[in-house]
């Protein structure tokens, strides 16, 4: 019986004396020092494991050779003449398979990687090594399915498939029914089974895109971008069939890059829908799409296109040579790609224009470019690029010249508030007063009359607000966002004026550098100039409007020592070359005679210097004036 | 290797020149040649120009004989000894130079825009912005100074036009000066301040051709000695002789006499980034001629590693001086005697040796591409 006493004892007996946890430990990752770096297949199996695998293989094999003696033996008790070309059969798969069983070959493909294999001729033996391949039982996406090919003798076969990743309506009509029910029809009475491959490719597959493949490497890379791998027992080789049927997003409006004017298409995940998208749009036959494979685990497609008869072959080598030299694991997006390809990673200045506009691909590739899309991503990028090229927009070319020039002068103005208005309002306000007319500094000194910081903290204040409210109007999910963001930035800027924390004059500085910087149309532009205005306000508040020449001045060098793919970064005026008046100022189309300089063209020539041959021809109506 | 500079064209080459002989506008030089030459200083500014004219078609001269660079061409005509003195007198030059720029430079940002700060860091910081200039290399120099070009001399020529109502045209006569004998003198004696007009010649390798070095070195000797002279005319005209002698810095003084009206005055200060722009790249470019030429001599394979130690070395001598008195005498002593005497003398000396060795027929004629 537990009196007032006992329980008070008891709980403070459970406060003050400590008593180890009922519960199992938590879980902490262990840091295994001791884990050997395995590096891009640089492992060796250890020799019991090799020993293991040889002798599961021969026992593969051997039960092979059972089943095909008791088939055989079953056949000839039957005494049936007709059983006798079958038997032929048989005996033959026999002695294709123990090729494989050869002291030498068993010993190779014990010590190989899994996926360095080659396709067995033994069905059992493929089934093993999709088995480790996939991780099977546990991974439940793969599917093999066993099927019987009716032949004389019937013939085992697998196909095997990424689940979500194959149209299983193509599935169904275009391999699995014809295989299953017309292929004995189609097959020749006197085939042999070297062609019984080639015979079901010709006669039963009616897929759009079959291939095959003899080792595990290509078997893999067409499984996991969603093809169908059929496996024959007795054939040492795969048979790969078109099924891609992965849900993709289809074609959709732009929306980085949208335009009043031009196409309203953009691309997509799918790597062959957006090189179609090009191909829809630049009808050529001189286009040319190399795909390249890139990560050593991912083997994620990478498609390089360019104009065969345009485009400068050194320039398309390098950038070849450059993807190839690509050794990494994981490929997950082009802005990494572009990295590690890039001539300044280090630079924030980007190096490539990044679009997601099939129509802005084309007009580059038309001028002797050279683009590159990553499968899985809905961008392209274009190279090589100059400075300039980002204060282009898609739709410049749908304007009128004077118009696109106006706008681009625009751009470049922005650019220029963005980068330098916050610096010189802080170099003016702390060294420079007298550059100002008396009555805006007078108006400058009220309004900060009451503020309690240095202009600096002010200006870092409202600078670090304004970030916050654009990062995190990007990261909420849709029309909330933008409304958060003008509501944030409204209801900040007002508060901390009234609060007396920061001059109204700051809150336009900012509210104007900030808005100036959305007007540069590339994304990557756009955020290298609001990096580096904030290493211009450390060298304002330093040193003035000394320290913005400074850095105005490194800036400027830094530009014209950096290389797009080889490319001057600040071409077509420095170095100075032909621009084709399509640099700050814009020419009339029917004026763009020439290609770019710079890229070094095929075919240096556009147009003719008429273009507008109507021009010189006399119209079919109307009355001549004399 | 990683000392060759790259290809460079006609603009580049122009750049490179004319920003070589541009800095000085703004610092004490228009004064001491008005000091100098009184009334006569803006044409006298364009009779020394032409001693650079006449270097120019010599070292064309010389390079299709002996092409190649400063030392490879000493080598070959002077020998190895030739090469190392005649190397060695570049590199005093171009170090010089720098030093003497910086300095004032660095006198010119206290004295107008900084006056708070120590006068060491100020140094430091034009050296360190200058050798980040040359670690980017000439190309980079060169053709971010092509680019900043326009501006610079529309910056200088706004300057020059707003200054419209204080124009006095009386103030220019007598337009001889002291006299043609004297002005012509003191023309040719300050010729050395156009040393930079040869700055080609050290790179004559990265350019595309003679033709390329000569009218590139023409061009931008011509605009140069063009924008000197029109400068100092309006500073006579503007100031006068007897207080246009007497400024220290005669861009500043005539930038803070600009009045449009109450909403555009006091512009001085905004024109700081023009001319610490111009001044930076001037001893960036300095710079880095001594250390190529270093690299050169010394047969070194890189040439950036050595950039830090000559800005170093640079921001050193340039704070020898005990003040700004001293070192606006020492420019003009240095400018008018040492570097006129190296501009006349290897001139001269490399002259003779390519006629006489192209005569004695043990050079034989390379051809070039504009042959």
């Amino acid at each position: 019986m537990e009196t007032i006493f006992s329980k008070s004892f008891n709980n403070l007996k459970k406060m003050l004396v400590y008593t180890p946890s009922s519960t199992p430990p938590p879980f902490v990752l262990d840091d295994k020092s001791d884990k050997t770096h395995d590096q891009f297949g640089l492992h060796s199996k250890p020799a019991l494991e090799k020993t293991s695998e040889q002798l599961q293989m021969l026992l593969r094999q051997a039960k092979q050779v059972k089943e095909v003696l008791e088939t055989v033996s079953m056949k000839l008790k039957s005494d049936q003449v007709t059983n006798i070309p079958q038997i032929k059969a048989l005996l033959k798969k026999l002695s294709e398979s123990s090729a494989e069983v050869s002291p030498v070959r068993l010993a190779y493909d014990a010590a190989s990687l899994t996926e360095d294999r080659k396709v067995s001729a033994v069905l059992s033996e493929n089934f093993a090594i999709l088995e480790k391949l996939y991780k099977l039982p546990h991974n439940k996406d793969i599917v093999i399915r066993n099927l019987m090919l009716p032949l004389s003798p019937p013939v085992k076969a697998h196909i095997v498939f990424l689940d979500g990743m194959v149209d299983s309506k193509i599935l169904n009509l275009a391999i699995l029914q014809p295989l299953m029910f017309f292929s004995a029809d189609h097959m020749q009475a006197n085939s042999s089974k070297n062609n019984l491959t080639d015979q079901l490719i010709e006669a039963c597959l009616p897929a759009n895109q079959v291939n095959k493949a003899v080792d595990y490497k290509s078997v893999q890379h067409g499984i996991n971008s969603g093809d169908t791998a059929l496996f024959i027992d007795g054939i040492p080789e795969a048979v790969l069939i078109n099924t891609k049927g992965m849900v993709r997003r289809g074609v959709d409006k732009p929306m980085t890059e949208q335009t009043v004017r031009g196409s309203q298409a953009a691309f997509s995940e799918g790597l062959r829908i957006n090189t179609a998208l090009i191909r829809a749009t630049l009808k050529s036959s001189d286009l040319v799409t190399e795909i390249l494979s890139i990560g050593k685990r991912t083997n994620t497609s990478c498609a390089i296109m360019y104009i065969d008869s345009l485009a400068n072959p050194i320039l398309v080598a390098e950038i070849r040579r450059r993807l190839k030299g690509v050794t990494t694991d994981f490929m997950g997006d082009i802005g990494s790609l572009q990295q590690f390809i890039e001539d300044h990673p280090g630079n924030l200045f980007p190096q490539a224009l990044s679009t997601e506009r099939p129509d802005r691909v084309c007009v580059h590739l038309a001028e002797g470019r050279i683009a590159f899309i990553l499968d899985g991503i809905p961008f392209a990028h274009i190279v090589p690029v100059s400075f300039f090229t980002f204060f282009h927009s898609a739709e410049d070319f749908s304007f009128k010249a004077i118009a696109s020039t106006g706008l681009r002068i625009l751009r470049i103005v922005a650019a220029f508030i963005t980068l330098l208005l916050p610096s010189l309002y802080l170099a003016i306000n702390y060294f420079h007063q007298e550059a100002l007319p008396t009555e805006i500094t007078l108006a400058v000194a009220g309004a900060r009359e009451r503020v309690p910081f240095p202009a600096f903290i002010e200006i870092i204040l409202m600078e670090f607000s304004f970030e916050l409210i654009r990062e995190g109007g990007l990261r909420i999910p849709g029309i909330l966002g933008s409304t958060i963001g003008i509501v944030g930035a409204l209801i900040l800027g007002q508060a901390a004026v009234t609060a007396n924390i920061v001059s109204p004059i700051v809150v336009i500085i900012i509210a104007l550098a900030g808005l100036a910087s959305f007007a540069i149309p590339d994304f990557q532009m756009a955020l290298a100039f609001r990096t580096i205005r904030f290493l211009f306000l450390l060298l304002a508040a330093g040193l003035g409007l000394v320290g913005v020449a400074f850095g105005l001045l490194l800036l400027v060098l830094l530009l014209c020592s950096m290389k797009s793919f080889g490319v001057p970064y600040m071409i077509p005026i420095a170095p100075r070359v032909e621009g084709n008046l399509d640099v700050v100022v814009r020419g009339p189309v029917f004026h763009q005679e020439e290609r770019p300089d710079g890229l070094n063209t095929q075919d240096d020539m556009r147009q003719p210097a008429i273009s507008r041959e109507w021009k010189m021809e006399n119209p079919s109506g109307g009355s001549k004036k004399p | 290797m990683s000392y060759q500079t790259g290809r460079m064209g006609i603009a580049e080459g122009i750049a490179l020149v004319f920003i070589m002989l541009f800095p000085r506008i703004f610092l004490t030089a228009p004064a001491n040649a008005v000091a100098a030459s009184t009334t006569a200083a803006w044409w006298v500014v364009i009779v020394s120009g032409l001693p650079i004219f006449l270097a120019i078609f010599a070292w064309a001269y010389i390079l299709r004989q002996t092409p190649g660079d400063l030392f490879s061409v000493s080598e070959k005509l002077l020998g190895r000894a030739g090469a190392w003195l005649v190397t060695i007198t570049g590199i005093s030059v171009a170090f010089i130079d720098a030093a003497l720029i910086l300095r004032q430079f660095a006198e010119n940002t206290l004295l107008t825009a900084l006056p708070q700060l120590e006068f060491s860091f100020v140094v430091g910081w034009y050296a360190f912005i200058a050798a980040l200039g040359a670690i980017l290399g000439l190309e980079a120099l060169a053709r971010g100074t092509y680019l900043l070009l326009p501006m610079s001399i529309m910056g200088l020529i706004l300057v020059l036009l707003l200054l419209a109502p204080y124009y006095d045209i009386y103030n220019l006569t007598p337009w001889r000066g002291y006299g043609y004998v004297p002005s012509l003198q003191s023309g040719i004696h300050r010729s050395g301040i156009n040393i930079g007009g040869l700055i080609l010649v050290i790179f004559s390798p990265a350019m595309q051709n003679i033709k390329t070095f000569k009218w590139a070195s023409i061009f931008g000797v011509m605009l140069g000695t063009f924008i000197k002279a029109v400068s100092i005319l309006v500073f006579i005209m503007v100031f006068g002789v007897a207080t246009a002698s007497e400024k220290t810095l005669p861009f500043f003084e005539m930038a803070r006499l600009v009045y449009i009206n109450r909403y555009f005055q006091r512009i001085e200060a905004l024109f700081i980034i023009l001319w610490v722009i111009v001044g930076v790249l001037g001893i960036a470019l300095s710079l880095y001629v001594g250390t190529y030429l270093l690299t050169r001599l010394l047969k070194l394979p890189a040439l950036q590693p050595l950039i830090p130690l000559s800005a170093y070395i640079v921001a050193q001598l340039a704070m020898l001086p005990p003040d700004i008195a001293t070192v606006i005498r020492l420019d003009n002593f240095i400018v008018s005697n040492f570097f006129t005497l190296v501009l006349f003398i290897i001139t001269l000396l490399l002259l003779a040796a390519a006629i006489v060795k192209a005569k004695k027929g043990r050079l034989p004629h390379v051809p070039s591409f504009d042959d």
